[in-house]
This record gives structure tokens, C-alpha cells and sequence, in this order.
């Protein structure tokens, strides 16, 4: 009953939150000084084509039915038509976000890896030389923003050593494997095309790292304090006074607890990572949303971006209700905070 | 009688000030940052006397120079049209720190005042409507409705910076409404309410003074902060318009050049870097300056 209550309530709570952004991103794309019609088209359209282009879009409605038509098109799955290529919203972010999928993936499981790794080791080690090289190694992470850093991975590994490309997807001549889920690691794996999995790895190794730094450092210095902090506790003093070994009581008792500040940065940490993505995707070439975003803005594509702004506002949603979730599972204490009081 | 508490008084500030540096001073990274940051501010407001080239960084061409690397002439080379790119990037810190000041300058006495009122009348109708507008807009990362705004609007300083702020107030908001939540059941609040203080004074004469330390600690990480903002916007073109020296611009130029002109990419993007790292750095000397007071 309290785990339903918790789980119903929070994403009531989502909900709520994205109602109000879709209002914010849709007034912010219609009311901002500046005809959406004429940004869409160029100044030098007549006029006449720019009057049809907004009877066709809509844009001579009051605000309240555009957006009333717009709401009502989301709930049924509809994004509306993109100004500069006139296809349906939905389709274009549809061919283009599993790629994006695919790397913030890649990123997240290589920063829960080597985040968690060096966070636990760290602690492990305390106040040795592999403390100061992890802590060093995290303030850097913390200060460097993923485009920087890709700049720089880009400079060493595929100019100074050129071992691996520098941007796309595959590189020319491989046989892309069939298209099942979009993910090409995925779609490769699955029908045995390891050739192209490899040449896809070695593409987007560079992205997922630099998109996976700064969520590393932060993560891997949160666990470390945290496990530091819940080191002296006395119910692992009393489990090491039962002769469980340190080994033992580190990774059974210690770790659980001491997760939980490390987990709850997760959610947002996948939510800068989407956007750095942005950045990321523009430098390396890989055809994913950020860069269908990034597109949208150069052309002033409103409707494209607005349903871009909004994909990626119900992403962090759900991404953050689950680790609430997640949270709320590792810590009875949070979960139970609001039915305590009743 | 008068004269002589205010006296007291005087000679205690000094004192916690001096107690204060002590702690600061202590942790010698703290002071590098601070000393990083010093020099970084003197870039920007002597830049034209500091910078060897200071018409280099408007428009302006010498295709005698194009792409020099570096040397003791042009300390970080120069760029595809010949431009001193050491001058341009000490240009680029002056418009950086503008940035930095005219978003927080606004953006943080705003999200304050909202905090605070929010969290002065925590449950109440006030409360819910302020808090729920922030988490509207912390639904998103700033970066990407800033992103949206500048889209939307003609793509120049003025509007980069409007979109910073729009998008920097509820972090501010955020954090005085969990300080002043906290804060308002104290006996020194209660004791002000019963004593008949207006809530004005009790706002800003006594919960806000609290709050000096959480938010100079996050102000000097904001400084960092929106200044890689502002770069990032200026790498996609959507920020400091060319030929003015934008950091993020000037990455995203040399970029074009890789990995031939490289010092054209290293050292702005060292430049944006160092002014992060030189916030983060006094950030955490802050933190533990008034982590330790709290206690």
C-alpha cells in the first residue's frame, strides 16, 4: 500500500510538472517577439506565401485553440508537422532517437562502471595515493564540460594517435546490419554482423566517454564521501564485532546505505548528459536527437523544436521518477516520509 | 553608549573577517583559485592595455599571419584570418565576466526574493504556486531552453544573457527555499514574529542574513557556471556574434581546423576551462569556510 501511494503520488506529481513545461515551451515558442512563420521561411517570402504557410500551420488561431489543438495532437501521440520539411514531428524523432538512446546508454553504463569502481576504491583506499589520484582525477572531470573534452579526446586519439575516427556513425564500406531496434550495437549483435559492431563501438567510444566524465566524477566523489560518512556507523561496528570481515561488511552492509546520494544524482546527471548530448552529437557527427535539435534551431523549425524540448522534458521525468523510485527502495525512510506523518 | 556598541561591533566584524580568511588561506588550493580568478578578473577590466593586439579582437585581417603557431610573438598563435588569439582571448574574458554579471545580477536577487517568500509560507497557496512554477522550469536543464530562447529570439549577447537569467533564477529559488523552510521554525524567527517585526524585516533583517553563506558559495560557482553557458551558446553560434571574441565561438572555429591549427581549439578552450576551475576552487574553499561555522 505505502510503495503503490509513494509510486502513484510521484508520478501524479510528473505529470503535473510536465503539464506546466508543455504550457512554458509553447507559449515560449508562440508568444517570443518574432512571427514563428516568418523565422520558418525567411525574410525575403512574399507575403502571400507566408499568410498560406500559416492557415496550413495553423498560426492565425487564437493562442488558447492552437494550443488546445496542440495538447490534444500530443495526447494522441501527434507532435504536429515540421515547418521546414512538412513531415509529421513524430516520424523525424522517431528515425533519429535511438541512435541518441544508444549513446546516452553506452554513457550511463560506462559511468555507473567506472564511477561506482573508482568511488568504492577510493573509499577502500583512503587518503592513499589512489585517493588523490581518483580525487584529482574527479575535479578535473567536475571542471571540464563534455564538448571540451571531447575536443581534447578528439586531438589526442584520433589526430596525435590516430586510432580511432573522428566522427559518423560507421565508417564507408562497412554493411550496416538490418535496421530492428535502431540501436546499431543492438541491431549488429542481434543479427551477427560483428564487423559493423565493432566499427559502431569504435565510433562512438569517444562520445560516450566525454559525455560520461563529468557524471563519473561527480558520482564516484559522492560515493566515496558517502561510504567515508557511513564507515563509522554502529551497526557495522557491531557486525564487525560478530566477525564478519571487512570485505563482507563493506559490500553487504556498507554499500546499500551508502548509495543512496549516489543514485538520487543519477537522475539528474541523465538529464545533463542528454544535454550535453547536444553539444556532443554536433562535434562527432552522430545522428541522434540532439543533433535533429540542434538542426531545428539553426533552421528555426518552432514545432520541431518545441516537440524536441518536450521529448526530452518527458524523459528526465520519468528518468527522475524512477530513481525516486529506486531511491525511495534503497531508503525506507524517504519512502515512508510522507505517510508517517498522517 | 551608542557610540561605543557600534564600535564592539565594528571591531567583531573585522575579526570574524580576519577568522574567516584564516580558514579560507588554509587550504592552499582555495587560494589558487582565488588567485586564478584575481588575474582573470584583471584580464577582463584591463584588457586593452594587457592585450598585445587589442584591434585583433574586432574585425580585422592580416593574411600575412594566418594560422601562425605559437611563439613568443603570438603566445597562443593565431587564427584563420591572422588574429592574435592570446589577445582575442583576454577580449573574450572581458565579455565572459559581463555575462556573468548581468545574468546573476539579476537572476539571483530574483530567485532569492521568490525563495524566500516561498519558503516563509511553506504549505501555504504562496508557496505552492511559486515552488511548483520553479520546478517547471528545473524540469529541464537550463541549457536546452536556453538554447530554445535564443533559437526563438535573433541570435546575439543581449538575448544569450536574457536566456541565462531566465533560466538561472529557480536554482537560486530552489536553494533559499530549503534554507528559509528550515530557518522559519528557529526561536529567533518566532521571537521576531511575536514581538510584532513586520515580515519584511523579518525576510530580509532576519532569515536573509542566514543565508549569506549557501548563497555566496553558490553565486561563485554560478560565476563558472554561466560563463561555460555563455560559451556554450557562443560554440553553436548562438551566443557573442562574430567578429567579437566569444570563447565558445572561438573553440568552435578552430574546431573547423583540426588537427592542423590546434592551438586555435587548446587555448580558448583552456581559457573556459580555467575560469571554471578557478570557481569550483573558491566555491569549495566558501563551502568549508561557512561548513564549518554551521556547526
Amino acid at each position: 500500500m505505502g510503495v503503490l501511494f509513494f509510486i502513484a503520488k510521484r508520478t501524479l506529481y510528473s505529470l503535473a510538472v510536465l503539464f506546466g513545461l508543455s504550457l512554458l515551451v509553447f507559449f515560449m515558442a508562440r508568444v517570443m517577439p518574432g512571427d514563428p512563420a516568418r523565422l520558418a521561411l525567411g525574410q525575403r517570402t512574399p507575403e502571400e506565401v507566408v499568410e498560406r504557410f500559416r492557415n496550413e500551420m495553423h498560426l492565425n488561431d487564437p493562442l488558447f485553440l492552437q494550443y488546445y489543438h496542440w495538447l490534444k495532437g500530443l495526447l494522441h501521440g501527434d507532435l504536429g508537422v515540421s515547418f521546414v520539411t512538412r513531415r509529421p514531428i513524430l516520424d523525424e524523432i522517431k528515425a533519429v532517437l535511438p541512435a541518441t538512446m544508444e549513446l546516452i546508454l553506452f554513457a550511463l553504463f560506462i559511468n555507473v562502471v567506472v564511477g561506482q569502481t573508482m568511488g568504492i576504491t577510493a573509499a577502500w583506499h583512503r587518503n592513499t595515493w589512489i585517493d588523490n589520484v581518483a580525487r584529482g582525477f574527479s575535479y578535473i572531470g567536475v571542471v571540464i564540460p563534455s564538448f571540451i573534452f571531447l575536443l581534447f579526446l578528439i586531438l589526442i586519439f584520433c589526430y596525435l594517435f590516430p586510432i580511432l575516427p573522428t566522427t559518423g556513425r560507421l565508417s564507408y564500406g562497412v554493411t550496416p546490419p538490418p535496421v530492428l531496434t535502431g540501436m546499431m550495437t543492438v541491431d549488429s549483435l542481434l543479427t551477427g554482423h560483428f564487423e559493423a559492431l565493432l566499427d559502431t563501438l569504435k565510433h562512438m567510444i569517444l562520445p560516450a566517454v566525454a559525455l560520461a566524465v563529468p557524471s563519473i566524477a561527480q558520482g564516484s566523489r559522492i560515493t566515496r564521501a558517502s561510504m567515508i560518512d557511513f564507515r563509522q556507523s554502529d551497526w557495522l561496528a557491531f557486525e564487525r564485532a560478530n566477525g564478519i570481515p571487512e570485505r563482507i561488511v563493506m559490500f553487504k552492509y556498507l554499500l546499500r546505505p551508502a548509495l543512496v546520494p549516489t543514485v538520487s544524482v543519477l537522475g539528474p546527471g541523465f538529464a545533463y548528459m542528454v544535454v550535453n548530448g547536444f553539444l556532443v552529437e554536433l562535434i562527432s557527427g552522430w545522428p541522434g536527437l540532439a543533433r535533429y535539435g540542434m538542426t531545428s534551431i539553426l533552421e528555426k523549425d518552432l514545432n520541431a523544436l518545441t516537440a524536441v524540448v518536450l521529448t526530452l522534458g518527458v524523459f528526465f521525468a520519468v528518468m527522475n521518477t524512477i530513481v525516486d523510485i529506486i531511491v525511495g527502495w534503497l531508503n525506507p525512510n524517504i519512502r515512508l516520509a510522507g505517510t508517517r506523518r498522517k | 553608549m551608542e557610540r561605543e556598541s557600534n564600535v564592539h561591533f565594528s571591531v567583531r566584524i573585522a575579526d570574524t573577517s580576519r577568522r574567516y580568511w584564516y580558514r579560507y588561506s588554509s587550504n592552499p588550493m582555495s587560494v589558487l583559485g582565488l588567485v586564478l580568478f584575481l588575474i582573470i578578473i584583471m584580464c577582463a577590466l584591463f584588457a586593452p592595455l594587457l592585450a598585445p593586439y587589442p584591434k585583433h579582437a574586432e574585425a580585422f585581417v592580416d593574411v600575412t599571419n594566418i594560422n601562425q603557431p605559437p611563439s613568443l610573438k603570438h603566445l597562443f598563435g593565431t587564427d584563420k584570418i591572422g588574429r592574435d588569439i592570446f589577445s582575442r582571448v583576454i577580449f573574450g574574458y572581458r565579455f565572459s565576466l559581463m555575462i556573468a554579471i548581468m545574468v546573476l545580477g539579476i537572476s539571483v536577487p530574483f530567485g532569492v526574493v521568490v525563495g524566500l517568500i516561498a519558503g516563509y509560507y511553506k504549505g501555504r497557496w504562496i508557496d505552492i504556486l511559486l515552488m511548483r512554477i520553479t520546478d517547471v522550469f528545473l524540469a529541464v536543464p537550463p541549457l536546452l531552453l536556453a538554447l530554445m530562447i535564443t533559437a526563438v529570439l535573433e541570435p546575439n549577447i543581449m538575448n544569450a544573457m536574457l536566456a541565462i537569467t531566465v533560466m538561472w533564477w529557480p536554482l537560486h529559488a530552489r536553494l533559499l527555499y530549503g534554507v528559509t523552510s528550515s530557518l522559519s521554525d528557529e526561536y529567533f524567527v518566532i521571537s521576531a514574529q511575536v514581538s510584532g517585526s513586520s515580515t519584511i524585516h523579518i525576510l530580509f533583517k532576519e532569515i536573509l542574513p542566514n543565508c549569506i553563506g549557501p548563497i555566496l558559495t553558490k553565486v561563485t560557482l554560478d560565476v563558472g557556471w554561466v560563463i561555460l553557458l555563455g560559451a556554450t551558446l557562443s560554440f553553436v553560434g548562438l551566443g557573442i556574434q562574430p567578429p567579437k571574441p566569444g570563447l565558445g565561438s572561438m573553440v568552435a572555429d578552430g574546431a573547423k581546423f583540426l588537427p592542423g591549427v590546434w592551438w586555435a581549439v587548446v587555448f580558448p578552450a583552456f581559457a573556459i576551462v580555467l575560469v571554471v576551475l578557478s570557481c569550483n576552487l573558491i566555491g569549495d574553499g566558501l563551502h568549508d569556510v561557512f561548513a564549518v561555522e554551521e556547526v
